[in-house]
C-alpha cells in the first residue's frame, strides 16, 4: 500500500475527512428517516409488550428464552471486534491499522449499547431493573454474585465505559482539528467535546501512553465480556450448555462475527463517502485473510463441541443434539454451516475473489450464520429439557421479529450519526501511518519505530 | 498579558530546530510554546520535568483499589443477605473472581483517565495555546512552535530565530 | 427446625390429576385456557407426566406427579440475580415473588422444568374471585412462581403449634396435593425425625430420587412401582 496515501496531501485529508461532517445530502435524512421508523415500530412493539406481558412473544415453557439472548449474544459478539481488533493492532503495531481502528470501536460502543438493551427488553418486570445495580438500600437488599446475570452486568458496564474511553481519548486531537476549521456552532460543539486539546507535547506523549495501558487493559476485558455470556449458558446444568469449551468457542465466534460486521461497515463508509483511498483493497485483504483463519476456528470449536457429545451419547444431551442437527433445527443447523463455512472460505481463500465485494459477500453470510449459531445454541438446548414431557417447541412471534428489527436498525442508526458527526477515520492516526511510511528511518518516533511491514499482524 | 509569537512548521524536523533555537537564544524552556496535529514523542520536545509519567502506577494503583473494591463489595454483600443459593459458600471466590476482575479493570482504566487528565491539564474551556486565527493556519500546517514575550527586543529574537529555522509563516497573538 | 419433605408411591398413583386440581384451587393458579396451553403455558405447580410404554395391546401407562423437588442443592437459587430465589431453615426452596425480576434463569436451570411464569396479568371470572385463597398472594405478570409445599399451611401449623406450646405433630400439615390423593399415594412430613410416615416410607427399598446423579439434593422421594404380571 501507500501509493495511493501516499499521494494524499494533508489539505487533501482534511477535506475528504471532514467534509462528511458538514455537506448533508438529501440521501442521509432519507436513510435516518427510514433507520427512525423501524426504531420507533420496535419500541411500540416493546411497549406493547411491557404492558401485556412477555406472553406477547413466542417463549415458552420450556423455552424461556428466545430470540432475545440469541440476539444478545449476537450483538455482544460483534461488540467484542472493535475495541479487541483495534487494541490487538494497536499493541502489535500492525502497519495496516491506522484507517481501520475508529470505524472498528465505534461498532464495539454501539453495539455494547444495543446488545445491553437486551437483558433488559426480556426482563419480565423491566420495571424493576435497577435490583441489578450494588447499591445500598433501605432494605438492605444486594444482588447476587453468584449469578452470572450480575457478572453480565457488570462486564457489560465495564467495557462500555472502557470501550467509550478508548473511542474517545484517540478522538480528542481529531476533534481539536475539527475544531480549528470550521466555524459558528459547529465550532463551538467540537470546541466543548475537544475539552480544549492543542497538541502540546505533553498531550500527545500522556495521549500515546494512556492508549497503550487502556490497550493492554481492554482486551482481558474484552475475552472477559463474552466469556461471561458464555458462563449464562454454560454454568447451567443444561444437556449441550454445560461445556467447558463454551467461553473461548463464544469468544472465537465473536471475533469472527465481529471481523464480519466491521468489513462490512468499511465497504459502506468506503462507498458511501468515497474512501477509496483511505480504505485500500490492502485492509479488504488483510482483514480477509483474518476472517478466513477465524472460519477454520470456528469450525474446529464447533466440530469439538458437538463430536464430543455424539461420541459421549448420553441421552439428555442426545436429545438436544438431535433436535439441533436432524431434528426441527437442522435447516437453522446446516444452514449456519452454509454461511460461516462453505460460503466464506473459498472466497476467502481465493486471491481473485478476497476482493472488497467478495469480502462483503462472505461478511455478510457469516453475520447471518452467527446469529444462526446464537439461536441454536439458546433454542435447540431449551427445547429439549432432561424429563422428556416437558420437552417443547418455539417459534418467534410479531413481536420479538419487530424488537429485532429495530434493534438492528437502532444500531445502524447509532452508527450513521457518529459516521455522520464524527470523523469515522482517525486523522491523525492516518497521518502518522502515513509519515512512517514516508520517512522509512522515522527518527522521531521512536515509539513506533518497530513498525513492522504491512499485512502481518 | 505577554504577547505570543508563534511559528508555523511543516514538518516535526524543523520543530524540534526550532526549539532549540529559541532555547539557545534565551528563552527559557517552560516559556516555549509547542503545539502539533500528529503525534510528537520525542522527548526532547518534552520540558525535562514532563518526560516521567505515572500513568502506569495509577493505573496498577487504580487495579489494586479496585481489585479491592471487588472483594470487600462482594464479601461483605453476600454475607450481609446470608444466603448460601444451591449449596454454595455464601461468600464463594469462584464466583466472585469475575465480579472482582472486572472492578480490577475499571479501576486502572479509571486511574489511567485520571491521570490522563490531571497530566495534561484538561479538560479546558478552550485550546490553551491558540486562537481562532492562528488555529486554522496551524490545522493544516502540521507544527507550531513559539513563545510568550513581554519585553519588545525580545520579540525580534524570536521572529528571527522562528524565521531562520524555516518557519512557513509566523503569527502575532495576544 | 423440621425438614420438610415428601414421598410420593408410584405404585399408587392412577393419573388422577385430583392433585393438581387441588393445587388449583389452593394456590390461586390460573386456568389459562387451551389456546396458552398448547403454547406449552400450562400453569401448573404440579403435573402428572404420563409415559407410554411397550406396543398395543401390551401397552401400559405410567404416571409420575412431578413438582419441585425442593432441592436442597437448588440449581435454580445461585443464578438468580436477586436472591429472588432461595434456601430457607427448613429446607424448602422459596420463591420471593416481589422480588422476582423475571429474568427466568432459574426456569433455565431447573432440571426438572417445574417452575411456572406468569406470561400475562390474570383474571378470575365471577364468581371464581370470590374463592381466591386469602392466605396466598395473586402474582402479577413477569414473576416466576413454583410449587411452596403448600407453606402457607406449613405457617399456619406451626404458629398453632407455638400457641400450644408443641412440636408440630406428624401428619399436622398436609400441602394440598397430599391432602386430596384417593389413594393416598403422597405423604407430607419432617424427613428428620425418622418416626415420621414419610420418614418411614422413605425408607423403602424402592425409593429413589429424580435426576438424583445431577446431585441437586431433592427433598421430594419417590417409590418405583413394583413389577407386576398382566393378568
Amino acid at each position: 500500500m501507500g501509493d495511493k496515501a501516499g499521494s494524499l496531501t494533508t489539505n487533501m485529508m482534511h477535506e475528504d475527512l471532514i467534509r462528511p461532517l458538514i455537506l448533508t445530502g438529501r440521501r442521509f435524512y432519507l436513510v435516518v428517516a427510514v433507520l427512525g421508523a423501524i426504531v420507533l415500530w420496535g419500541l411500540a412493539a416493546w411497549g406493547y409488550q411491557v404492558r401485556t406481558g412477555m406472553g406477547v412473544a413466542g417463549i415458552n415453557s420450556p423455552v424461556f428464552w428466545g430470540v432475545y439472548i440469541a440476539t444478545y449474544i449476537f450483538f455482544i459478539g460483534i461488540s467484542n471486534a472493535g475495541t479487541l481488533i483495534s487494541a490487538m493492532l494497536r499493541l502489535s503495531h500492525a502497519g495496516w491499522r491506522h484507517p481501520v481502528t475508529r470505524c472498528a470501536e465505534a461498532i464495539t460502543v454501539f453495539a455494547l449499547m444495543v446488545g445491553g438493551m437486551f437483558p433488559l427488553i426480556h426482563l419480565g418486570r423491566v420495571w424493576k431493573f435497577y435490583w441489578l445495580i450494588p447499591y445500598p438500600n433501605e432494605r438492605g437488599l444486594w444482588p447476587n454474585f453468584h449469578s452470572p446475570l450480575v457478572w453480565d452486568f457488570m462486564a457489560i458496564n465495564t467495557y462500555l465505559l472502557g470501550s467509550f474511553v478508548y473511542l474517545y481519548l484517540p478522538m480528542l486531537p481529531d476533534l481539536a482539528l475539527i475544531r480549528d476549521r470550521v466555524a459558528g456552532w459547529r465550532r463551538r460543539f467540537y470546541g466543548l467535546l475537544a475539552l480544549g486539546w492543542s497538541g502540546t507535547p505533553v498531550e500527545w506523549h500522556r495521549l500515546e501512553k494512556a492508549i497503550s495501558i487502556l490497550a493492554v487493559v481492554i482486551i482481558p476485558v474484552a475475552v472477559s465480556m463474552h466469556s461471561v455470556v458464555a458462563w449464562d449458558f454454560s454454568v447451567a446444568l443444561k444437556p449441550m450448555w454445560h461445556s467447558t469449551i463454551f467461553a473461548p468457542y463464544f469468544v472465537v465466534g465473536a471475533l469472527f462475527s465481529g471481523i464480519a460486521i466491521l468489513m462490512v461497515a468499511m465497504v459502506i463508509l468506503r462507498r458511501v463517502f468515497h474512501l477509496e483511498a483511505y480504505l485500500e483493497p490492502i485492509h479488504f485483504n488483510n482483514l480477509g485473510l483474518l476472517l478466513l483463519t477465524f472460519c477454520f476456528l470456528w469450525l474446529y470449536f464447533t466440530f469439538a463441541e458437538y463430536l464430543v457429545t455424539w461420541y459421549g451419547h448420553l441421552p439428555d444431551e442426545m436429545a438436544a443434539f438431535r433436535f439441533k442437527v436432524e431434528g426441527p433445527l437442522a435447516p437453522f443447523f446446516w444452514g449456519m454451516v452454509l454461511m460461516n463455512f462453505v460460503i466464506p472460505v473459498p472466497i476467502l481463500a481465493m486471491r481473485k475473489t478476497r476482493t472488497v465485494t467478495g469480502c462483503l459477500v462472505a461478511s455478510l453470510s457469516i453475520l447471518v450464520g452467527m446469529w444462526l449459531e446464537r439461536y441454536l445454541i439458546v433454542v435447540g438446548t431449551l427445547s429439549r429439557p432432561r424429563l422428556e414431557f416437558a420437552w417443547g417447541h418455539y417459534a418467534p412471534t410479531w413481536v420479538e421479529i419487530s424488537i429485532l428489527m429495530g434493534t438492528v436498525a437502532y444500531f445502524i442508526l447509532l452508527y450513521v450519526l457518529f459516521s455522520k458527526i464524527f470523523p469515522i477515520i482517525s486523522i491523525w492516526e492516518f497521518k502518522q501511518g502515513r509519515r512512517l511510511r514516508a520517512q522509512k528511518p522515522a527518527g522521531d518516533v521512536p515509539v513506533m519505530a518497530n513498525e513492522p511491514f504491512p499485512g502481518v499482524m | 498579558m505577554a504577547e505570543r509569537i508563534l511559528g508555523v512548521f511543516e514538518t516535526s524536523a524543523d520543530a524540534l530546530r526550532a526549539v532549540r533555537g529559541l532555547v539557545g537564544a534565551g528563552i527559557p524552556r517552560d516559556g516555549v510554546i509547542i503545539g502539533s496535529t500528529e503525534p510528537i514523542l520525542d522527548p526532547e520536545f518534552l520540558a525535562p520535568e514532563d518526560r516521567k509519567t505515572r500513568m502506569s502506577l495509577w493505573a496498577i494503583a487504580g487495579a489494586i483499589l479496585g481489585c479491592a473494591i471487588g472483594y470487600s463489595l462482594t464479601a461483605t454483600a453476600a454475607q450481609l443477605m446470608g444466603l448460601a443459593p444451591g449449596g454454595q459458600p455464601i461468600v464463594s471466590l469462584w464466583a466472585f473472581a469475575i465480579v472482582i476482575f472486572e472492578l480490577t479493570a475499571l479501576g486502572a482504566i479509571g486511574g489511567t483517565v485520571i491521570t490522563f487528565f490531571r497530566e495534561t491539564g484538561l479538560p479546558q474551556r478552550r485550546s490553551a495555546i491558540l486562537d481562532a486565527q492562528v488555529a486554522r493556519t496551524f490545522a493544516d500546517a502540521g507544527f507550531i512552535v513559539g513563545a510568550a514575550v513581554d519585553r519588545s527586543e525580545q520579540v525580534v529574537v524570536v521572529d528571527r530565530v522562528l524565521r531562520e529555522v524555516g518557519a512557513k509563516d509566523v503569527k502575532y497573538q495576544r | 427446625m423440621a425438614k420438610w419433605g415428601m414421598v410420593i408411591d408410584l405404585d399408587r398413583c392412577t393419573g388422577c390429576e385430583a392433585c393438581v386440581i387441588a393445587c388449583h384451587a389452593e394456590n390461586n393458579l390460573p386456568i389459562v385456557g387451551e389456546e396458552e396451553s398448547a403454547k406449552g403455558r400450562q400453569h401448573n405447580w404440579i403435573r402428572i407426566e404420563r409415559y407410554w410404554e411397550g406396543e398395543y395391546p401390551h401397552i401400559r401407562a405410567r404416571f409420575i406427579p412431578v413438582l419441585c423437588q425442593q432441592c436442597d442443592h437448588a440449581p435454580c437459587e445461585p443464578v438468580c440475580p436477586v436472591y429472588a430465589t432461595y434456601h430457607n431453615p427448613e429446607g424448602l426452596n422459596a420463591q420471593v415473588y416481589n422480588r422476582c425480576i423475571g429474568t427466568r434463569f432459574c426456569a433455565n436451570n431447573c432440571p426438572y422444568t417445574v417452575r411456572v411464569f406468569n406470561w400475562f396479568d390474570h383474571q378470575w371470572e365471577r364468581p371464581l374471585d370470590e374463592q381466591l385463597n386469602p392466605d396466598v398472594s395473586i402474582r402479577t405478570r413477569g414473576m416466576m412462581e413454583k410449587c411452596t409445599f403448600c407453606v402457607q399451611r406449613i405457617r399456619r401449623a406451626r404458629h398453632q403449634a407455638e400457641d400450644e406450646g408443641r412440636d408440630i405433630r406428624d401428619g399436622e400439615v398436609q400441602p394440598a396435593c397430599v391432602q386430596s390423593c384417593p389413594t393416598e399415594a403422597m405423604v407430607f412430613g419432617d424427613l428428620d425425625d425418622p418416626d415420621s410416615r414419610a420418614s418411614q416410607r422413605a425408607r423403602s427399598r424402592r425409593a429413589f430420587r429424580l435426576l438424583e446423579e445431577l446431585g441437586t439434593e431433592p427433598s421430594v422421594i419417590y417409590l418405583k412401582e413394583d413389577e407386576w404380571v398382566e393378568p
